[in-house]
């Protein structure tokens, strides 16, 4: 606010007073920027906006790259990084008793079988 | 579904842009409230009085906004930002419209607008001395017009003009300076207070 307010100064505020708005915005307006806002914050906008999919693809895109990040998360680090004393103790059991399981089961049926040292050496 | 709507009338600018930045709908409905009728009016003035174009670039001032929300700093003062970013846009305007050679004067745009003033109600109200301060307003440059505006309707201070403006604080008073001079002697007859006014300022 001005110092010191002359009787024009306040007859010119008052002229150019909006607490009594002399037009309103156009209601669209609220509506078209919140729609963006809220499309901003979606992944494909972001993908999209980043140039890292083109325009056309960027939905596909979006869906592909949602499918890669599914897969990491099931298959990638979160299995691998187990504590190794819990993690040791439960795979080796698992894993002994199968692989015994198969080596019987496929020595036993297996052609290899019936190659010996002898066999190979003649 | 939310079940309190969270209250966000006591946040600043600046804290609400924040929360802009991040996504807020509710955020963005405030500052929306807080500037879009301010904006418009802005506009509306500063574009002879266009109704269309001023309702037009309040829209794409916004969309600035919700795109490139990062293009404002928090630490600046929104106001003094989001008019700079309106001045901007006038200026680009003045800009293209001096490129098309049109040769409209700003009377006949008024006579377009108003059809010929008819003296009976042309009284000595305010709403008489409203128009003619805006038609007055109409015919002034630009950076008056947008001085004047940011101080006697949005009441900003000399510094916050200057920095809107880019200029020195003297030459904001300067142009304020100018321009109420001129407008007191365009509204002479509208204005009782004419001789009040050139004694408080000598």
């Amino acid at each position: 606010m001005p110092d010191r307010d002359t009787a024009l100064d306040s007859k010119l505020r008052n002229a150019l007073d909006i607490s009594t708005p002399d037009l309103t915005p156009a209601p669209s307006t609220r509506a078209d920027i919140r729609s963006r806002l809220k499309a901003r914050g979606s992944f494909g906008h972001l993908l999209g906006r980043n140039g890292f999919i083109p325009a056309p693809a960027g939905s596909f895109g979006a869906i592909a790259a949602a499918a890669v990040l599914a897969l990491l998360v099931l298959t990638g680090p979160r299995h691998m990084d187990v504590n190794s004393s819990v993690a040791g103790t439960y795979v080796a059991s698992i894993d002994t008793s199968h692989s015994m399981d198969s080596i019987a089961m496929n020595a036993a049926d297996s052609l290899l079988y019936h190659v010996s040292p002898d066999s190979l050496g003649r | 579904m939310r079940l309190f709507k969270r209250d966000l009338t006591d946040h600043t600018d600046e804290s609400l842009m924040k929360r802009v930045q991040a996504g807020d709908l509710a955020a963005l409905d405030h500052l929306y409230d807080r500037y879009s009728s301010r904006i418009l009016h802005y506009f509306h003035r500063m574009l002879n009085r266009d109704q269309e174009k001023a309702q037009d670039f309040l829209h794409d001032l916004f969309v600035k906004i919700v795109e490139r929300p990062s293009a404002f700093d928090t630490r600046q003062s929104f106001t003094t930002w989001i008019f700079t970013v309106a001045h901007n846009m006038c200026k680009n305007e003045y800009r293209r419209l001096e490129v098309r050679t049109r040769e409209t004067t700003v009377e006949q745009i008024r006579l377009d607008r108003y059809g010929r003033p008819d003296d009976a109600d042309l009284a000595l109200d305010a709403k008489a001395f409203k128009l003619a301060v805006l038609d007055a307003l109409d015919s002034f440059e630009p950076t008056h017009r947008t001085t004047f505006l940011l101080r006697y309707q949005e009441d900003l201070s000399i510094r916050e003009i200057s920095d809107i403006l880019e200029c020195a604080k003297g030459t904001t008073k300067s142009r304020l300076h100018t321009v109420t001079k001129k407008l007191s002697s365009q509204l002479q007859e509208m204005n009782p207070f004419a001789k009040e006014t050139a004694n408080a300022r000598s």
